[in-house]
């Protein structure tokens, strides 16, 4: 075994060129996938968290019809009962509501359906980022009385600045319109253009007064809690509580993220697929040509007694060298370049625009689930056991006669 | 004199209808132990049908072989490679050895299909070389030595292993009139002093020149066999 093993490593190394060639093209390849890996699941988990914190939060809480219908009339039926559960749930480390409805801004030129987020300045602040996006101005200070907050994009387009007056319509809960004058106070930029667009803020008790409305009439409430993973949890201990109100968590709330997490995982096994498949070629073509060369000299070998199992023994190990070689360090440099693009992360400041609009940071910082370097690590074994199948069929195929015959 | 090699009534035809060729027509053949034989004959006449033949590596149409007391048509094709290894030993005509292999792991090759322990590997491989004048060359691969050298390689690896009888199939087609006549030396000195059974086919009329024994095959049948 240890003979066949030094014949088989010597044949590897025999042509240095095309096995330098192989082995470096099998490194490259999943080297460069596990690169191509790291950087969607950072930037994936980089928009997670730049939607979690800034818009969604971990946990919403909607009356049951709101989702269908965002009418005024569908409030949250039992804001108290909410709040309380909220309250005594040890995980929930901060809340937010938000009175939400459908409207109309206008300028002196212009009109946009938009929606009206009312918040709790404090509240809302101390649960999600948004308050801290502002580009210009701020949410809120003590200048204006009824100041609105647009995103930057929108402000570009109908030509705002901070003080710029705007009109907002919106249907009161009597079915009744009424609009009212605001002035810009605060230009924001959450990262997600299509958001930042259709989003203004303004504060609660501006809208409840515009509404002549004594009730705090919320729409949504956004929980923020200590650890993501437990949303699911957590939701099942608020619906002990809560029973007239439908709670989602952020996965559920965000169907992009959750298409994003599932085609995350597709992607990924398309990217391993088609890297192993070019290996398993890679190898293959090799090491059955490094037979097809050798046919007399295996032809020699089972003359002189060596058994079709040794044969096959010997070409298997060849083949299995390359992917043993090639796929740790593959995996190693993959990995390693993964780890520090985890800790230093990836700039990609210069494409900063167009990472903007799909609500991503320019700098992404790599991450790769462990799990995923264990089945690749395994797709690459069963990869090269595969590709090395072939050729040591072939090898032991070879008839000494016909062999011997041509030399 | 025991019968190392014996024929009966063997017949090998290659193809059918009337594309078929009679290799070898009604052979029958013995060689004892410790015989020096040459087997001659015109191109086609059917001495490497022959030599596969008692090399238990091709099976007759019909007949007998029996090799080492043994009829191989008693034998599975996996125990037929085993008994090649143990009972037969065979020197080519080129590509005898494993090129990424030196002289000394070529030569101790077949030991090591056959569990020899290491140590007797070492003696039996190291005093062989010394005898066939390839001390210090134990390191070389094939490609660093002369086609001479490679040739006594080969019978090295095939003596170590202790088989019945070596058969060489044109062993010194490629080699120049030196190493013929070197390698013939060497060869006839491990019949006179081991005792090793030698069969040959040849063209090489140097090589008849020293063969006892001189079978001639035509058209497959053997046509003449004298002993010198
Ligand atoms: N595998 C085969 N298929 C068909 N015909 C074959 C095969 N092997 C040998 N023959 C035929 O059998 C006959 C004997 O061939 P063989 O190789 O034994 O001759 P030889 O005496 O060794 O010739 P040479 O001196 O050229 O080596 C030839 O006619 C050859 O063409
Ligand atoms: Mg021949």
């Amino acid at each position: 075994m240890k003979t066949l093993l030094k014949i088989s490593w010597r044949n590897c190394w025999k042509s240095p060129l095309r096995t330098g060639i192989v082995i470096g093209s099998i490194i490259v390849g999943i080297w460069s996938s596990i690169f191509m890996m790291g950087f969607m699941d950072g930037m994936m988990t980089s928009r997670k968290n730049n939607v979690i914190n800034t818009r969604l939060g971990h946990i919403q809480i909607h009356s049951p019809e709101y989702e269908y219908d965002p009418n005024i009339l569908n409030s949250v039926k039992d804001r108290e009962k909410v709040i309380q559960a909220l309250e005594n749930n040890p995980h929930v480390v901060g809340y937010t509501d938000r009175f939400v409805t459908e409207g109309v801004l206008k300028t002196a030129r212009e009109q946009r359906g938009i929606k009206i987020n009312g918040i709790d300045v404090e509240k809302d602040a101390a649960t999600l980022l948004i308050s801290e996006k502002a580009d210009q101005g701020s949410f809120f200070g003590e200048e204006f009385k009824y100041p609105v907050a647009v995103g930057d994009k929108l402000a570009k387009e109908l030509k705002l600045e901070i003080g710029s007056k705007v009109s907002l319509s919106l249907t009161k809960p009597d079915s009744t319109q009424t609009s009212k004058n605001f002035k810009v106070a605060a230009i924001y930029k959450s990262g997600d253009a299509a958001y930042d667009n259709y989003n203004i803020f303004v504060p609660k008790e501006a809208i409840y007064k515009v509404i002549k409305s004594d009730e705090p009439i919320v729409h949504e409430i956004i929980v923020k809690i200590d650890d993501i993973e437990k949303a699911d949890e957590v939701k099942a201990e608020l619906l002990k509580s809560i029973k007239s109100d439908e709670v989602l968590t952020w996965l559920e709330a965000d169907p992009y993220s959750a298409y994003a997490e599932d085609s995350y995982g597709m992607m990924m096994f398309i990217l391993m697929t088609v890297i192993i498949v070019a290996l398993l070629f890679g190898i293959l073509n090799t090491v059955i040509m490094s037979v097809l060369e050798r046919k007399r000299e295996i032809g020699v070998l089972r003359s002189i007694g060596m058994t079709k199992k040794k044969v096959w023994a010997m070409i298997t190990l060849e083949s299995l060298i390359f992917g043993l070689v090639g796929g740790p360090l593959g995996i190693l440099t993959g990995w390693a370049t993964t780890a520090y693009f985890g800790k230093y992360g990836f700039d990609l400041s210069s494409y900063g625009e167009a990472m903007e609009a799909y609500g991503l940071d320019t700098i992404v910082y790599f991450n790769i689930p462990v799990e995923y370097y264990f089945i690749y690590s395994f797709l690459i074994v069963i990869a090269t056991v595969i590709g090395s199948l072939i050729p040591a069929y072939i090898a032991t195929r070879v008839n000494p006669i016909e062999a011997i015959r041509s030399i | 004199m025991e019968n190392v090699i014996e024929t009966k009534n063997l017949n090998k035809v290659f193809g059918i209808g009337d594309l078929a060729i009679k290799a070898l027509d009604d052979v029958n053949f013995h060689i004892q132990k410790g015989e020096f034989t040459a087997l001659v004959g015109p191109s086609g006449s059917g001495k490497t049908t022959l030599l596969n033949m008692i090399g238990g590596l091709d099976e007759p149409t019909s007949g007998n072989v029996i090799l080492d007391g043994q009829d191989i048509s008693q034998l599975k094709k996996s125990e037929m490679t085993k008994f090649r290894q143990d009972h037969i030993g065979f020197v080519f005509q080129a590509y005898n050895l494993i090129p990424v292999l030196s002289a000394y792991e070529n030569a101790e090759f077949i030991m090591l299909l056959q569990n020899v322990p290491a140590k007797e590997r070492k003696e039996r491989v190291y005093k062989l070389l010394e005898e066939v004048g390839l001390k210090g060359k134990e390191k070389n691969k094939p490609g660093e030595m002369s086609g001479g050298q490679q040739q006594r390689v080969a019978v090295v690896r095939a003596l170590a292993a202790q088989p019945a009888y070596i058969l060489a199939d044109e062993p010194t087609a490629n080699l120049d009139s030196k190493s013929t006549s070197d390698l013939l030396d060497l060869m006839y000195r491990l019949n006179q002093e081991e005792n090793m059974t030698f069969i040959f086919a040849t063209h090489d009329q140097r090589v008849m020149d020293r063969a006892k024994r001189i079978v001639y095959l035509e058209d497959g049948k053997i046509i003449k066999d004298e002993v010198h």
